[in-house]
C-alpha cells in the first residue's frame, strides 16, 4: 500500500507541477519524436525491401563489362532456361531515366512476365507502345490514363557540342499499385521489345531473371558461370545481403547523428530538470523533517520519472504516428529514401514496433533520471533543516 | 545550578549532556549555535526556551526532535541515545514520536490543508480514504474543516499554523515541537493554540517550544533561557 500511495503522491506532483511536469515533457517529445519517427520508417522501408527480394528472383545475370554490370545479349535467357533445375529464365531491361525533371526507373519485361502482383487501379497491362506507370509517379506528375509520357533516352546528334536528345513518346494504358509503395512511385512498366527499341540495344538486355527450383540455386549459379566466365551473377542472398548493409549504413549514419542529438540533450535536460529545483529542495526537506525516509522520497521520485518517462514517450509515439500517417513523415523520410524530397511523393512505408518504444521509454528514464536523481539524492541525504532552508 | 545545566523534578524522559552544535566547523563562518548544553526534559512536561533571535532555540529543539545530529554530546530519548541513530532510524523516530511545528509552517504549496496534514501518513499502509479521514478529523478539531481543501496560498497566518498544528499530530506523536509557535499570529488565534497546548498537555504529550512570547512563557512548566547558544534555567546569570 505505501508503494501505491508513493505512486499516486508522484502523478499528483506532475499535475501539481504543471509548468515543470510540460517543459520536462517537451523536452523529450522533441528528442523522441525523430527517433521513434526514424525507426519506424526505417523498418517500413527495410520490410518493403525484404518482401521486393523476397518475391523477386532467385538470380539476376549480367555480362562483366569494365568491372561493372553489363548488357546480356537476350538470348542468354533461352540457353539458361534449358539447365536442369531452371524454372524459368527471362530477359529484362531495368534503367533509370528522368521524366519531366523527375529521376524513375523505366522496366522492361516480356509481356507474359508482367509480375502478377500488380494491381491496376486504373487501366490495363501495357501493350506496344504503351506503358503503365506507378501510382506514386502518377499523383505526382499528374498522369492519366490516354496521357502521353515522352521518355528522354537517346543522344542522337550533337550539333554545336549540344547534344540532341530523342524523345520517344508513350500513350499510358495503366496506373498500378503494389505492396510496396516505394516500388510503385517511380516505376515505369513497358514491354520488353518497347524498352530495347527505347535504348536502341536490340537483342540486349540488362539482365536475365532466372528462378529456381527450390535447392538448386548454387548448381544453377555454377552452371551459368561455367557457360561464360564474364557472366556476373547475384543470388537473392546477395540482394538481400546489400539491401540490409545499405540499411544499417543509412541506420547508423543517423543512429550517430542521433547519439550526437542525445548527448547534446542530457545537459540540457540536466537543466530544465533542475527547473523549480529550490522549491523542490525545500519540499523533501519537509518530507524527510515529517518522518519520510530517504528511500522513500527517491522512490517517490522515481515513479515520477517513470510516469514522465511513460507520458513522454507516448506522447512522442502519438506525434510520429501522426506525423507519418497524417502527413507522410515529412523531412524524415529523405534521411533513409534517396533522392525524394522532403515531402515524399508516395505513402511511406512504416512500421511501428514495440522494440522502438521501449528503447524511448528507456531513454527518456535516463535523461529524467539523470536530471533528477542527484539533485533529489542530496536533498534527501543533508539534515531536513538544511533542505528547508 | 551549573551554567547550561538544567534539570528539571519530572522524569528524566529527554536528557542532553554536553550539547554544541557548531556550523561549518573549522571554516571562516563557523558559527557555534549552542554551547555545552545540558537538560532533562520530563515527561508530559510543557517545556520552553526562551531568548532572543539566534540564541539558538531553533537548533536546539531541531536537535531534541532529532532533525539534526550535535557536533558534541549526546541527547537520550527514553534512554536511547538518538545521535547515536542511522538516518532510517532518525527518519522512523520522528515519523512515530515527533510532531513538528516550524516557526515559518513549510506547509507544501500545491498541497491542500488536508493534503498537508496527511503528508506525513503518505509513506504508512494507509489508504487514501483512510488519510483523508485522520486528516479531515484533525482539521475539524482545529476547526479548520470547511479550510480542508484550500491551498496554503488560500490560507491566513493563523489557518496555516492550525493545518501545521495539524500535521504534526496525525501521527499521533508523544513528543511535540514547537518553533515560535505565537510569532507569526493574531492575539485571538494565540488563546487558540494555548487552549490546544492545554489540552495536548492534559492528554499526556510532551510539549517542546521555543518563543519570545510571554503569555506562553507563562503557561510552560520550565522555561530555559538561551543566549548566545547557553542555556539559563529562568533569572540564571548570563
Amino acid at each position: 500500500m505505501r508503494h501505491l500511495n508513493l505512486f499516486y503522491t508522484a502523478a499528483d506532483n506532475i499535475l501539481r507541477h504543471k509548468l515543470r511536469s510540460l517543459v520536462v515533457l517537451l523536452c523529450l517529445v522533441a528528442i523522441l519524436f525523430p527517433f521513434l519517427s526514424a525507426l519506424a520508417v526505417l523498418e517500413g522501408i527495410r520490410q518493403q525491401s525484404r518482401i521486393s527480394v523476397e518475391e523477386g528472383a532467385d538470380l539476376y545475370v549480367t555480362m562483366d563489362m569494365y568491372g561493372r554490370n553489363g548488357m546480356i545479349p537476350a538470348g542468354i535467357a533461352g540457353e539458361i532456361e534449358k539447365i536442369d533445375g531452371v524454372e524459368e529464365a527471362f530477359p529484362r531491361v531495368i534503367s533509370r531515366i528522368t521524366i519531366e525533371g523527375k529521376l524513375a526507373v523505366l522496366l522492361g519485361l516480356p509481356m507474359d512476365e508482367m509480375p502478377s502482383s500488380l494491381k491496376f487501379i486504373q487501366g490495363n497491362r501495357p501493350q506496344p507502345d504503351e506503358v503503365v506507370v506507378g501510382r506514386g509517379l502518377a499523383k505526382n506528375l499528374g498522369l492519366k490514363i490516354g496521357d502521353n509520357l515522352s521518355i528522354g533516352v537517346r543522344i542522337y546528334a550533337v550539333i554545336d557540342h549540344v547534344p540532341y536528345l530523342q524523345k520517344k513518346v508513350y500513350r499510358i494504358s495503366g496506373i498500378f499499385d503494389s505492396a510496396s509503395s516505394i516500388w510503385t512511385s517511380d516505376l515505369v512498366l513497358v514491354n520488353l521489345e518497347d524498352a530495347i527499341a527505347t535504348y536502341e540495344m536490340e537483342d540486349f538486355v540488362t539482365d536475365i531473371v532466372v528462378y529456381v527450383k527450390p535447392g538448386r540455386t548454387g548448381f544453377v549459379a555454377e552452371e551459368i558461370r561455367r557457360m561464360n566466365a564474364y557472366f556476373r551473377i547475384q543470388t537473392k542472398e546477395m540482394a538481400g545481403r546489400y539491401v540490409t548493409e545499405g540499411f544499417n549504413a543509412r541506420g547508423g549514419v543517423f543512429t550517430i547523428l542521433y547519439t550526437v542529438a542525445f548527448a547534446l540533450s542530457v545537459p540540457a535536460i540536466l537543466v530544465l530538470s533542475g527547473f523549480g529545483l529550490s522549491a523542490r529542495t525545500r519540499e523533501i526537506g519537509i518530507f524527510k523533517a515529517l518522518g519520510w525516509q530517504s528511500r522513500e522520497v527517491l522512490e517517490m521520485v522515481f515513479f515520477e520519472n517513470i510516469l514522465l518517462a511513460l507520458i513522454g514517450a507516448l506522447s512522442a509515439f502519438l506525434l510520429s504516428f501522426i506525423w507519418i500517417k497524417m502527413f507522410n513523415a515529412p523531412f524524415i523520410a529523405r534521411v533513409f529514401i534517396a533522392e525524394i524530397g522532403s515531402f515524399a511523393p508516395f505513402d511511406v512505408p512504416v512500421r511501428f514496433l514495440p522494440l522502438p518504444f521501449l528503447l524511448a521509454f528507456v531513454l527518456a528514464l535516463v535523461l529524467t533520471l539523470a536530471g533528477s536523481i542527484y539533485p533529489t539524492w542530496k536533498a534527501a541525504t543533508v539534515p531536513p533543516v538544511e533542505a528547508m532552508r | 545550578m551549573m551554567r547550561g545545566d538544567a534539570r528539571s523534578g519530572h522524569d528524566a524522559f529527554i536528557h542532553c549532556e554536553g550539547i554544541w552544535k557548531i556550523f561549518s566547523p573549522g571554516k571562516l563562518h563557523e558559527v557555534c549555535a549552542l554551547v555545552d548544553v545540558t537538560l532533562t526534559v520530563g515527561k508530559g512536561s510543557f517545556t520552553l526556551f526562551h531568548g532572543p533571535s539566534g540564541s539558538g532555540k531553533t537548533t536546539l529543539i531541531g536537535l531534541l526532535g532529532t532533525m539534526d545530529r550535535p557536533s558534541r554530546g549526546r541527547i537520550h530519548i527514553e534512554g536511547r541515545d538518538t545521535t547515536a541513530f542511522s538516518d532510517v532510524a532518525r527518519c522512523r523516530f520522528r515519523r512515530r514520536r515527533v510532531g513538528f511545528v516550524f516557526q515559518a509552517f513549510h506547509l507544501i504549496e500545491k498541497f491542500s490543508a488536508w493534503e498537508n496534514v496527511a503528508v506525513p501518513l503518505v509513506p504508512l499502509d494507509l489508504t487514501h480514504r483512510e488519510r483523508r479521514r485522520k486528516a479531515l478529523e484533525l482539521l475539524d478539531r482545529l476547526g479548520l474543516s470547511d479550510r480542508a481543501d484550500h491551498l496554503p496560498g488560500e490560507l491566513s497566518g493563523g489557518e496555516q499554523q492550525r493545518v501545521a498544528m495539524a500535521r504534526a499530530l496525525i501521527n499521533n506523536p508523544d513528543i511535540l515541537i514547537l518553533d515560535e509557535p505565537t510569532s507569526n499570529i493574531d492575539a485571538e488565534t494565540v488563546a487558540s493554540v494555548m487552549e490546544l497546548l492545554g489540552e495536548l498537555k492534559a492528554e499526556g504529550k510532551t510539549i517542546i517550544a521555543s518563543s519570545h512570547d510571554r503569555d506562553l512563557v507563562q503557561s510552560a512548566d520550565r522555561v530555559f533561557e538561551l543566549r548566545r547558544g547557553s542555556l539559563f534555567p529562568p533569572g540564571g546569570a548570563p
